[in-house]
């Protein structure tokens, strides 16, 4: 088997990701229902407003990959981010306030394995993914002492952030995915894309290869924050948070969309939407056939695979011989 | 009484290094071969499931066999199809989370027949597990493994199969994470619960790099993070701190040996043990 480099990149790659992803999913919901009916129910069944939500939630963190991952870094610890920006919203008197706690909040967070990439050269995929797992317990000290709604006599539960409409939600997935459209056409987003051939690449344009690799990871932490307060104020109740549903999983699902969609944000939005109905099917699976929440992260996984796969395919053609 | 606690406090900390160990040098043959392989999360997680799952003894090779094939896998997507190993290991965390939690769902919580161990007799057989893995990396296939993570092309040229290679280390990666999925459920829990192994598979992937891929050096390093996870269950009896707060500490700490041992290794000649080609693929046909 051998890998042939395109003379042109493929445009079919990605289409053919999406379409052996769905034909994946579709196999394992049959398989997994047990008969037509179930599976059927559970492809169909659609909650609009639900959708909705985690399409916006999905595609801001799918859009905190894009500026990662297109400047070559490997922040994957956007779960960790999404939840400080939580923890932030839930502190905030109006949802304006959210956003900017949020914002600030994931970006000072970020800026740990920023500053640990830049200035000493450690992996940020490690550092990113390591933080991640540590803010789980963070958040869960914020639930239980700082945060703690104290009406809620008995329950550890934490006061409730302020509401925000979905449609506003919307806005600001477009007016993200604009900001990054604009940001690489201007020379400090040529800079950032030029770090991924590598930082002697940024030097030789003009570009300060630290300072890039600096914004470029806490950048991808504000936009993960911003999802994360997104999440919890458009819920349209129980807009709080309990020691154990700190961590909602779409961190992760935004990466997968991030690489499904190409890494090109428009592609991003289109993926978004898909993932979330991924998700959608998978919390119908757990209701129709008693399946644990935990299968989202499997049909999830393999979407990322295939766009893993789209994105390998794009560059090269698969020989085998 | 304080010699009580710190006997206690040791034997635990053995007891949770343990697994570290075990998988850490699973993840040092496959960082040695210029893998980095987020997916050891998932291995661990599947392997535990099925130990669950099918019970002692069998559960023992059942849990070994689906853990290697499915790092197996991992290898094969990310080595000879050239997928980012980053982001296809996580992808496989997440699947490998799915699949776990799906096929134990009817065992959480049901004690499994467990093996009593204390602590030091555990950590004394994966410290010689560590002492046959550093003599596997001095053997003609240890150097093998050593080249085609520092330089694949040239290994290729005196005519090794790269790709062949790295799944050797593959394997024997899998192997001892499956191992470490296993003795969390037979040994270290004695049940199966959906959180079970979040974290441990990752944090090998760390104290390998923080042992600087030595399987001696790892002996000392998987002992850093188990240490504070102890520490973090027995100084809550006595401080008035927030358990949370002290669960933080592992990750904490892991990260700051980690930046200081890399900040060490980038300055002196330790840097020579540096996979240079870690988490890169090999593409054979695009060899310089």
């Amino acid at each position: 088997m051998r890998l042939i480099q395109r003379k042109a990149p493929s445009p079919l790659a990605y289409p053919l990701a999406f379409a052996g992803s769905l034909a994946t999913v579709l196999l394992v919901v049959f398989a997994a229902s047990g008969d037509v009916d179930t599976a059927i129910g559970v492809l169909s069944r659609v909650d609009l407003g639900f959708l909705a939500r985690v399409f916006v939630v999905v595609g801001l963190v799918g859009l905190s990959g894009v500026l990662s991952y297109r400047s070559g870094l490997w922040n994957i610890g956007q779960e960790g981010q999404a939840i400080v920006g939580t923890l932030a919203a839930v502190s905030a008197k109006n949802a304006a306030e959210g956003l900017l706690l949020a914002a600030a909040a994931a970006g000072a967070w970020t800026a740990v394995p920023a500053l640990l990439r830049s200035f000493l050269g450690v992996n940020e995929a490690v550092t990113t993914f390591l933080t991640a797992l540590a803010a789980v317990y963070v958040a869960r000290y914020f639930v239980e002492t700082v945060l703690k709604d104290p009406t809620k006599k008995g329950f550890v539960v934490t006061v409730e952030a302020p509401p925000m409409a979905v449609v506003y939600a919307e806005l600001l997935l477009l007016a993200v995915l604009t900001a990054v459209v604009v940001l690489y056409t201007s020379r400090f987003g040529l800079g950032l894309r030029l770090l991924a051939s590598g930082e002697d690449v940024a030097r030789y344009a003009g570009g300060r290869p630290r300072l890039l690799v600096f914004t470029a990871i806490v950048l991808s932490g504000v936009v993960a924050g911003l999802a994360g307060a997104v999440e919890i104020m458009t819920r349209d109740s129980g807009r709080y948070l309990t020691l154990q549903q700190v961590s909602s999983g779409f961190g992760l699902y935004g990466i997968a969309a991030a690489w499904l969609g190409g890494l090109h944000p428009l592609g991003v939005a289109v993926s978004s939407l898909y993932i979330a109905w991924l998700y959608e099917v998978a919390v119908n699976l757990k209701t129709a056939a008693n399946f644990p929440a935990l299968v989202a992260n499997a049909l999830i996984g393999i979407a990322l695979l295939w766009g893993l796969a789209g994105h390998l395919l794009y560059k090269y053609r698969v020989v085998w011989r | 009484m304080a010699v009580e606690q710190a006997v206690a406090l040791t034997s635990e900390a053995l007891r949770s290094a343990t697994p570290i160990l075990l998988a850490t040098l699973g993840a040092i043959v496959g960082q040695r071969a210029g893998v980095l392989n987020l997916a050891l999360e998932g291995v661990v997680y599947l392997s535990a499931a099925v130990a669950a799952v099918v019970g002692p003894p069998w559960g023992i090779p059942a849990a070994v066999v689906v853990g290697t094939l499915y790092n197996l896998l991992y290898y094969f997507l990310s080595n000879d199809l050239a997928m980012n190993q980053i982001l296809t290991g996580f992808a496989f965390t997440m699947v490998g989370y799915g699949v776990g939690s799906q096929i134990a769902k009817d065992v959480v919580g049901k004690p499994v027949e467990t093996y009593v161990v204390h602590g030091t007799e555990a950590y004394l057989a994966a410290a010689l597990v560590a002492a046959a893995v550093y003599f596997l990396l001095k053997s003609r296939l240890g150097l093998a493994i050593k080249a085609s993570g520092d330089d694949p092309a040239s290994l290729d040229l005196i005519g090794v199969d790269v790709y062949r290679v790295r799944k050797i280390a593959g394997a024997v990666e899998g192997l001892l994470a499956s191992v470490a999925g296993v003795y969390l459920v037979y040994v270290y829990y004695g049940s199966w619960s959906e959180q079970l192994v979040v974290g441990w598979g990752s944090l090998a992937v760390i104290t390998a790099m923080i042992s600087l891929w030595s399987p001696l050096i790892a002996v000392g390093a998987s002992i850093v993070p188990s240490v504070f996870m102890s520490l973090s269950y027995v100084l809550q009896r006595y401080l008035a701190v927030s358990p949370y707060l002290l669960n933080v500490t592992p990750y904490a700490v892991t990260i700051a040996v980690l930046a200081i041992v890399q900040t060490v290794a980038g300055r002196t000649r330790l840097k020579a043990g540096v996979p240079r080609w870690l988490a890169r693929p090999y593409i054979r046909e695009e060899r310089a």
